[in-house]
Protein backbone atom coordinates (compact mmCIF):
# COMPACT_ATOMS: atom_id res chain seq x y z
CA UNK A 1 0.00 0.00 0.00
CA UNK A 2 2.88 2.60 1.00
CA UNK A 3 4.71 1.11 -2.12
CA UNK A 4 1.33 2.34 -4.23
CA UNK A 5 1.06 5.59 -2.39
CA UNK A 6 4.50 6.61 -3.42
CA UNK A 7 4.83 5.65 -6.90
CA UNK A 8 1.57 7.45 -7.52
CA UNK A 9 3.41 10.52 -5.81
CA UNK A 10 6.22 10.47 -7.77
CA UNK A 11 3.86 10.61 -10.63
CA UNK A 12 2.19 13.54 -9.66
CA UNK A 13 5.33 14.77 -8.96
CA UNK A 14 6.56 14.29 -12.73
CA UNK A 15 3.47 15.62 -14.07
CA UNK A 16 3.99 18.68 -12.21
CA UNK A 17 7.52 19.00 -13.53
CA UNK A 18 6.40 18.42 -17.20
CA UNK A 19 4.06 20.97 -16.79
CA UNK A 20 5.90 23.40 -15.59
CA UNK A 21 8.67 22.39 -18.67
CA UNK A 22 5.50 23.01 -21.07
CA UNK A 23 4.99 26.41 -19.52
CA UNK A 24 9.12 27.49 -19.93
CA UNK A 25 8.77 26.32 -23.66
CA UNK A 26 5.55 28.39 -24.10
CA UNK A 27 6.97 31.44 -22.69
CA UNK A 28 10.40 30.87 -25.11
CA UNK A 29 7.93 30.66 -27.82
CA UNK A 30 6.18 34.14 -27.08
CA UNK A 31 9.39 35.81 -26.40
CA UNK A 32 10.91 34.37 -29.75
CA UNK A 33 7.20 35.72 -31.57
CA UNK A 34 7.33 39.12 -30.18
CA UNK A 35 11.10 39.43 -30.90
CA UNK A 36 10.42 38.46 -34.78
CA UNK A 37 7.13 40.83 -34.42
CA UNK A 38 9.09 43.69 -33.14
CA UNK A 39 11.68 43.09 -35.68
CA UNK A 40 9.32 42.65 -38.82
CA UNK A 41 8.02 46.14 -37.49
CA UNK A 42 11.71 47.91 -37.76
CA UNK A 43 12.35 45.95 -41.20
CA UNK A 44 9.28 46.76 -43.18
CA UNK A 45 8.84 50.53 -41.71
CA UNK A 46 10.08 52.30 -44.82
CA UNK A 47 9.76 56.13 -46.49
CA UNK A 48 6.82 55.71 -48.70
CA UNK A 49 6.17 59.81 -48.26
CA UNK A 50 9.51 60.84 -48.74
CA UNK A 51 9.64 58.93 -51.83
CA UNK A 52 6.31 59.86 -53.47
CA UNK A 53 7.10 63.56 -52.76
CA UNK A 54 10.15 63.09 -54.49
CA UNK A 55 8.67 61.68 -57.71
CA UNK A 56 5.84 64.30 -57.91
CA UNK A 57 7.87 67.10 -57.60
CA UNK A 58 10.21 65.34 -59.89
CA UNK A 59 7.52 64.62 -62.56
CA UNK A 60 6.11 68.14 -62.39
CA UNK A 61 9.24 69.84 -62.80
CA UNK A 62 10.33 67.55 -65.91
CA UNK A 63 6.75 67.99 -67.23
CA UNK A 64 7.43 71.94 -66.97
CA UNK A 65 10.50 72.18 -68.20
CA UNK A 66 9.82 69.88 -71.43
CA UNK A 67 6.77 71.37 -72.46
CA UNK A 68 8.74 75.02 -72.13
CA UNK A 69 11.81 73.92 -74.13
CA UNK A 70 12.94 75.87 -76.99
CA UNK A 71 13.82 73.95 -80.34
CA UNK A 72 17.42 73.99 -81.28
CA UNK A 73 17.73 76.79 -84.42
CA UNK A 74 19.99 73.59 -85.81
CA UNK A 75 16.62 71.55 -86.54
CA UNK A 76 15.65 74.36 -89.00
CA UNK A 77 11.97 74.25 -87.90
CA UNK A 78 10.83 77.11 -90.45
CA UNK A 79 9.43 76.09 -93.69
CA UNK A 80 5.92 75.87 -95.06
CA UNK A 81 3.50 78.88 -93.65
CA UNK A 82 5.89 79.09 -91.01
CA UNK A 83 8.72 82.04 -90.64
CA UNK A 84 10.25 82.53 -87.28
CA UNK A 85 11.21 85.38 -85.15
CA UNK A 86 11.58 82.80 -81.87
CA UNK A 87 12.26 79.16 -81.84
CA UNK A 88 8.92 77.32 -81.10
CA UNK A 89 8.74 75.37 -77.77
CA UNK A 90 8.28 72.15 -77.67
CA UNK A 91 5.10 72.35 -76.11
CA UNK A 92 2.86 75.01 -77.22
CA UNK A 93 4.06 75.62 -80.75
CA UNK A 94 5.50 71.89 -81.59
CA UNK A 95 2.64 69.77 -79.61
CA UNK A 96 -0.09 72.24 -80.79
CA UNK A 97 1.02 71.77 -84.49
CA UNK A 98 0.55 68.23 -83.71
CA UNK A 99 -2.65 68.05 -83.11
CA UNK A 100 -3.74 70.03 -85.62
CA UNK A 101 -1.80 67.92 -88.06
CA UNK A 102 -2.37 64.65 -86.43
CA UNK A 103 -4.80 63.34 -89.23
CA UNK A 104 -1.88 64.00 -92.01
CA UNK A 105 0.17 61.69 -89.49
CA UNK A 106 -2.23 59.47 -88.37
CA UNK A 107 -2.24 55.95 -86.45
CA UNK A 108 0.25 54.98 -89.00
CA UNK A 109 3.30 57.59 -88.29
CA UNK A 110 3.63 58.70 -91.73
CA UNK A 111 6.81 61.18 -90.87
CA UNK A 112 6.44 62.98 -94.11
CA UNK A 113 2.78 64.08 -93.63
CA UNK A 114 2.24 67.92 -93.43
CA UNK A 115 2.83 69.91 -90.44
CA UNK A 116 3.15 73.94 -89.93
CA UNK A 117 6.47 73.35 -88.59
CA UNK A 118 8.83 70.67 -89.88
CA UNK A 119 11.75 70.53 -87.58
CA UNK A 120 14.43 68.28 -88.49
CA UNK A 121 12.64 67.64 -91.95
CA UNK A 122 9.60 65.51 -90.11
CA UNK A 123 5.96 65.83 -88.69
CA UNK A 124 5.72 67.66 -85.57
CA UNK A 125 4.23 64.55 -83.61
CA UNK A 126 7.38 62.65 -84.64
CA UNK A 127 9.73 65.26 -83.88
CA UNK A 128 8.03 65.92 -80.23
CA UNK A 129 8.16 62.17 -79.43
CA UNK A 130 11.86 62.10 -80.56
CA UNK A 131 12.57 64.83 -78.76
CA UNK A 132 11.17 64.55 -75.88
CA UNK A 133 11.92 60.69 -75.33
CA UNK A 134 15.33 61.91 -76.36
CA UNK A 135 15.23 64.68 -72.91
CA UNK A 136 13.39 62.29 -70.64
CA UNK A 137 15.98 59.18 -71.19
CA UNK A 138 19.03 61.72 -70.82
CA UNK A 139 17.93 63.02 -67.23
CA UNK A 140 15.39 60.18 -65.75
CA UNK A 141 16.84 57.64 -67.81
CA UNK A 142 20.05 58.02 -66.42
CA UNK A 143 18.87 58.43 -63.34
CA UNK A 144 17.40 55.04 -63.15
CA UNK A 145 13.78 56.29 -63.23
CA UNK A 146 10.98 54.59 -65.21
CA UNK A 147 7.99 56.92 -67.05
CA UNK A 148 5.17 56.79 -68.92
CA UNK A 149 4.19 59.74 -71.06
CA UNK A 150 0.54 60.18 -72.70
CA UNK A 151 -0.83 63.12 -74.51
CA UNK A 152 -4.37 62.48 -75.78
CA UNK A 153 -6.26 64.95 -78.21
CA UNK A 154 -9.69 65.36 -76.68
CA UNK A 155 -11.74 66.47 -79.83
CA UNK A 156 -15.50 65.24 -79.15
CA UNK A 157 -18.06 65.46 -76.18
CA UNK A 158 -17.86 61.39 -76.28
CA UNK A 159 -14.14 61.37 -75.57
CA UNK A 160 -13.99 63.65 -73.51
CA UNK A 161 -16.32 61.55 -71.06
CA UNK A 162 -14.47 58.72 -71.88
CA UNK A 163 -11.01 59.84 -72.77
CA UNK A 164 -9.43 56.33 -73.53
CA UNK A 165 -12.24 56.33 -76.64
CA UNK A 166 -9.47 59.79 -77.64
CA UNK A 167 -6.85 59.13 -80.16
CA UNK A 168 -3.35 59.45 -78.92
CA UNK A 169 -1.27 61.32 -80.41
CA UNK A 170 1.87 60.60 -78.38
CA UNK A 171 3.16 57.86 -76.36
CA UNK A 172 6.60 56.48 -75.10
CA UNK A 173 7.78 54.81 -72.20
CA UNK A 174 10.95 53.14 -70.51
CA UNK A 175 9.96 50.03 -68.34
CA UNK A 176 6.80 49.34 -66.90
CA UNK A 177 5.40 51.89 -64.42
CA UNK A 178 2.72 49.17 -62.61
CA UNK A 179 3.87 49.82 -59.00
CA UNK A 180 4.22 53.12 -57.05
CA UNK A 181 4.55 55.75 -59.51
CA UNK A 182 3.55 59.84 -59.85
CA UNK A 183 2.30 61.61 -61.70
CA UNK A 184 2.83 65.71 -62.88
CA UNK A 185 -1.05 66.40 -62.98
CA UNK A 186 -2.38 66.92 -66.26
CA UNK A 187 -0.67 69.44 -68.76
CA UNK A 188 -3.90 71.24 -70.60
CA UNK A 189 -3.24 72.74 -73.55
CA UNK A 190 -6.29 74.30 -75.59
CA UNK A 191 -5.62 74.21 -79.62
CA UNK A 192 -7.92 74.21 -83.25
CA UNK A 193 -8.33 70.67 -83.30
CA UNK A 194 -9.09 70.24 -79.89
CA UNK A 195 -7.92 69.92 -75.85
CA UNK A 196 -4.51 68.17 -75.78
CA UNK A 197 -4.08 66.40 -72.48
CA UNK A 198 -0.29 65.58 -72.08
CA UNK A 199 0.93 63.41 -68.23
CA UNK A 200 3.87 62.06 -67.48
CA UNK A 201 4.43 58.71 -64.68
CA UNK A 202 7.37 58.88 -62.93
CA UNK A 203 8.16 55.50 -60.89
CA UNK B 1 26.20 -17.30 7.63
CA UNK B 2 23.18 -15.95 6.43
CA UNK B 3 23.28 -13.01 8.60
CA UNK B 4 26.63 -12.16 6.89
CA UNK B 5 25.05 -12.31 3.65
CA UNK B 6 22.44 -10.27 4.66
CA UNK B 7 25.03 -7.37 5.70
CA UNK B 8 26.36 -7.97 2.44
CA UNK B 9 23.43 -7.32 0.33
CA UNK B 10 22.35 -4.63 2.37
CA UNK B 11 25.87 -2.83 2.29
CA UNK B 12 25.44 -3.33 -1.51
CA UNK B 13 22.49 -1.75 -1.67
CA UNK B 14 23.55 0.96 0.27
CA UNK B 15 26.38 1.72 -1.96
CA UNK B 16 24.33 1.26 -4.90
CA UNK B 17 21.78 4.01 -3.50
CA UNK B 18 24.76 6.37 -3.03
CA UNK B 19 26.23 5.56 -6.24
CA UNK B 20 22.56 6.01 -8.14
CA UNK B 21 22.01 9.67 -5.99
CA UNK B 22 25.43 10.80 -7.36
CA UNK B 23 25.06 9.82 -10.34
CA UNK B 24 21.40 11.96 -10.77
CA UNK B 25 23.11 14.89 -9.29
CA UNK B 26 25.89 15.10 -11.59
CA UNK B 27 23.02 14.37 -14.31
CA UNK B 28 21.26 17.38 -12.60
CA UNK B 29 24.20 19.59 -12.89
CA UNK B 30 25.09 18.68 -16.48
CA UNK B 31 21.72 19.90 -17.55
CA UNK B 32 21.83 22.88 -15.22
CA UNK B 33 24.99 23.54 -16.85
CA UNK B 34 23.71 22.62 -20.31
CA UNK B 35 20.72 24.65 -19.48
CA UNK B 36 22.79 27.68 -18.84
CA UNK B 37 25.35 27.78 -21.44
CA UNK B 38 21.98 27.46 -24.24
CA UNK B 39 20.82 30.91 -22.31
CA UNK B 40 24.26 32.79 -22.40
CA UNK B 41 24.65 31.71 -26.08
CA UNK B 42 21.37 32.96 -26.75
CA UNK B 43 21.47 36.06 -24.71
CA UNK B 44 25.28 36.69 -26.94
CA UNK B 45 23.09 36.19 -29.81
CA UNK B 46 20.44 38.31 -29.19
CA UNK B 47 22.74 41.15 -27.82
CA UNK B 48 24.84 40.30 -31.26
CA UNK B 49 21.65 40.67 -33.36
CA UNK B 50 20.43 44.07 -31.66
CA UNK B 51 24.32 45.81 -32.08
CA UNK B 52 24.15 45.16 -35.48
CA UNK B 53 21.07 45.68 -36.27
CA UNK B 54 21.28 49.35 -34.43
CA UNK B 55 24.48 50.14 -36.25
CA UNK B 56 22.67 49.52 -39.54
CA UNK B 57 20.18 51.53 -38.14
CA UNK B 58 22.23 54.49 -37.34
CA UNK B 59 23.83 54.11 -41.04
CA UNK B 60 19.91 54.34 -42.24
CA UNK B 61 19.52 57.47 -40.64
CA UNK B 62 22.35 58.82 -41.47
CA UNK B 63 21.95 58.12 -45.30
CA UNK B 64 18.15 59.70 -44.19
CA UNK B 65 19.62 62.40 -43.02
CA UNK B 66 22.11 63.39 -45.87
CA UNK B 67 19.61 62.47 -48.19
CA UNK B 68 16.87 64.96 -46.66
CA UNK B 69 19.83 67.81 -46.22
CA UNK B 70 20.34 67.30 -50.20
CA UNK B 71 17.01 67.75 -51.02
CA UNK B 72 16.31 70.69 -48.88
CA UNK B 73 19.38 72.38 -50.34
CA UNK B 74 17.72 71.46 -53.71
CA UNK B 75 14.37 72.85 -53.11
CA UNK B 76 17.03 76.30 -51.26
CA UNK B 77 18.70 76.57 -54.79
CA UNK B 78 16.05 76.23 -57.09
CA UNK B 79 13.49 79.38 -55.11
CA UNK B 80 16.72 81.50 -54.36
CA UNK B 81 15.83 84.54 -55.60
CA UNK B 82 19.49 85.08 -57.18
CA UNK B 83 18.28 82.10 -59.60
CA UNK B 84 14.96 81.76 -60.09
CA UNK B 85 13.05 83.35 -63.27
CA UNK B 86 10.94 86.69 -62.18
CA UNK B 87 9.28 89.55 -64.69
CA UNK B 88 9.33 92.55 -62.60
CA UNK B 89 6.08 92.46 -60.19
CA UNK B 90 4.91 88.82 -61.60
CA UNK B 91 4.84 85.90 -59.36
CA UNK B 92 8.03 83.86 -59.93
CA UNK B 93 8.02 81.08 -62.57
CA UNK B 94 8.24 77.53 -61.07
CA UNK B 95 11.04 75.30 -61.61
CA UNK B 96 13.01 77.62 -63.93
CA UNK B 97 16.17 79.31 -63.76
CA UNK B 98 17.19 82.76 -65.33
CA UNK B 99 20.27 82.52 -67.29
CA UNK B 100 21.06 86.08 -67.12
CA UNK B 101 20.83 85.77 -63.00
CA UNK B 102 22.85 82.84 -63.41
CA UNK B 103 25.82 85.09 -65.67
CA UNK B 104 25.60 87.37 -63.10
CA UNK B 105 26.28 85.28 -60.01
CA UNK B 106 29.16 84.02 -62.01
CA UNK B 107 30.53 87.70 -62.57
CA UNK B 108 29.94 88.43 -58.77
CA UNK B 109 31.50 84.60 -57.89
CA UNK B 110 34.62 85.91 -60.10
CA UNK B 111 34.67 89.82 -57.99
CA UNK B 112 33.93 89.07 -54.44
CA UNK B 113 36.05 85.43 -54.72
CA UNK B 114 36.25 84.81 -50.65
CA UNK B 115 32.98 87.12 -49.72
CA UNK B 116 30.84 84.95 -52.17
CA UNK B 117 31.60 81.47 -50.73
CA UNK B 118 31.31 83.41 -47.05
CA UNK B 119 27.80 84.51 -48.06
CA UNK B 120 26.70 81.15 -49.04
CA UNK B 121 28.49 79.15 -46.71
CA UNK B 122 25.47 80.12 -44.08
CA UNK B 123 23.35 79.23 -46.53
CA UNK B 124 24.41 75.86 -48.19
CA UNK B 125 27.48 75.40 -46.07
CA UNK B 126 29.64 72.14 -47.57
CA UNK B 127 27.73 71.62 -50.56
CA UNK B 128 28.40 71.91 -54.38
CA UNK B 129 25.68 72.90 -56.68
CA UNK B 130 26.19 72.48 -60.99
CA UNK B 131 23.62 73.72 -63.73
CA UNK B 132 23.28 71.74 -66.13
CA UNK B 133 21.69 72.73 -69.61
CA UNK B 134 20.97 69.39 -71.94
CA UNK B 135 18.68 70.69 -74.29
CA UNK B 136 19.51 72.94 -77.08
CA UNK B 137 22.95 72.39 -76.60
CA UNK B 138 25.07 70.89 -73.37
CA UNK B 139 26.66 73.56 -71.20
CA UNK B 140 27.35 73.05 -67.45
CA UNK B 141 27.88 76.17 -64.74
CA UNK B 142 29.26 75.89 -61.40
CA UNK B 143 27.22 78.02 -59.09
CA UNK B 144 28.31 77.22 -55.54
CA UNK B 145 31.88 75.41 -54.89
CA UNK B 146 33.59 75.79 -51.36
CA UNK B 147 36.10 73.19 -50.59
CA UNK B 148 35.73 69.59 -48.83
CA UNK B 149 38.60 68.19 -47.59
CA UNK B 150 38.23 64.65 -46.65
CA UNK B 151 34.25 64.45 -46.24
CA UNK B 152 33.00 61.14 -45.49
CA UNK B 153 29.92 61.15 -47.59
CA UNK B 154 28.50 62.82 -50.15
CA UNK B 155 24.73 62.42 -51.28
CA UNK B 156 23.67 63.93 -55.10
CA UNK B 157 19.97 64.95 -55.95
CA UNK B 158 19.16 66.41 -59.25
CA UNK B 159 16.24 68.50 -59.97
CA UNK B 160 15.23 68.73 -63.72
CA UNK B 161 14.56 72.95 -64.42
CA UNK B 162 14.08 75.22 -67.72
CA UNK B 163 16.59 77.72 -68.45
CA UNK B 164 14.82 80.88 -69.20
CA UNK B 165 17.02 83.56 -71.78
CA UNK B 166 15.70 86.78 -72.43
CA UNK B 167 18.52 87.42 -74.83
CA UNK B 168 17.47 84.87 -77.36
CA UNK B 169 14.19 85.19 -79.13
CA UNK B 170 12.90 88.47 -80.21
CA UNK B 171 9.23 88.40 -78.47
CA UNK B 172 9.33 85.41 -76.25
CA UNK B 173 12.56 84.35 -74.44
CA UNK B 174 13.86 80.84 -75.35
CA UNK B 175 14.30 77.98 -72.94
CA UNK B 176 16.34 75.19 -72.41
CA UNK B 177 15.74 71.88 -70.42
CA UNK B 178 18.61 71.17 -67.89
CA UNK B 179 18.72 69.86 -64.66
CA UNK B 180 20.71 71.06 -61.20
CA UNK B 181 23.22 69.04 -59.20
CA UNK B 182 23.57 69.38 -55.36
CA UNK B 183 26.40 67.14 -53.78
CA UNK B 184 25.40 67.34 -50.32
CA UNK B 185 29.05 66.54 -48.36
CA UNK B 186 29.34 65.61 -44.64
Amino acid sequence: MRKIFSISERCAGDGKKAQMEIIGLVVVVILITLGLLFLAIFALRNDEGKKVEVLKGLATSTMGALMKSSVSPQEGCAGGAVTLKDQPHLGEDILEDCAVYFEEYGEEENVDGYSDYHCASVHSCNFFQDTAEKLLASTLGEWQYQYEFHALLLQSEDCKTFPSRCPTIISFQRGNCLGERESSGIFPLQTEAGEVISELWVC
Amino acid sequence: MIQKKERMVRENLQLFSHFSRRKRGEVQLMETISILFIFFILVSLGILFYAKYKSVAFQHQQDAFQEARARELTLRIVYLPELQCSKSQAEAEEHCVDMLKVNGLEDWKNTLEEKFTDYYFDIFSYAKVTLYQIYPEEQEWEIYTPPKLGFKSARTNRFIVALRDDTLGETTPAYGYGYLEVVAYS
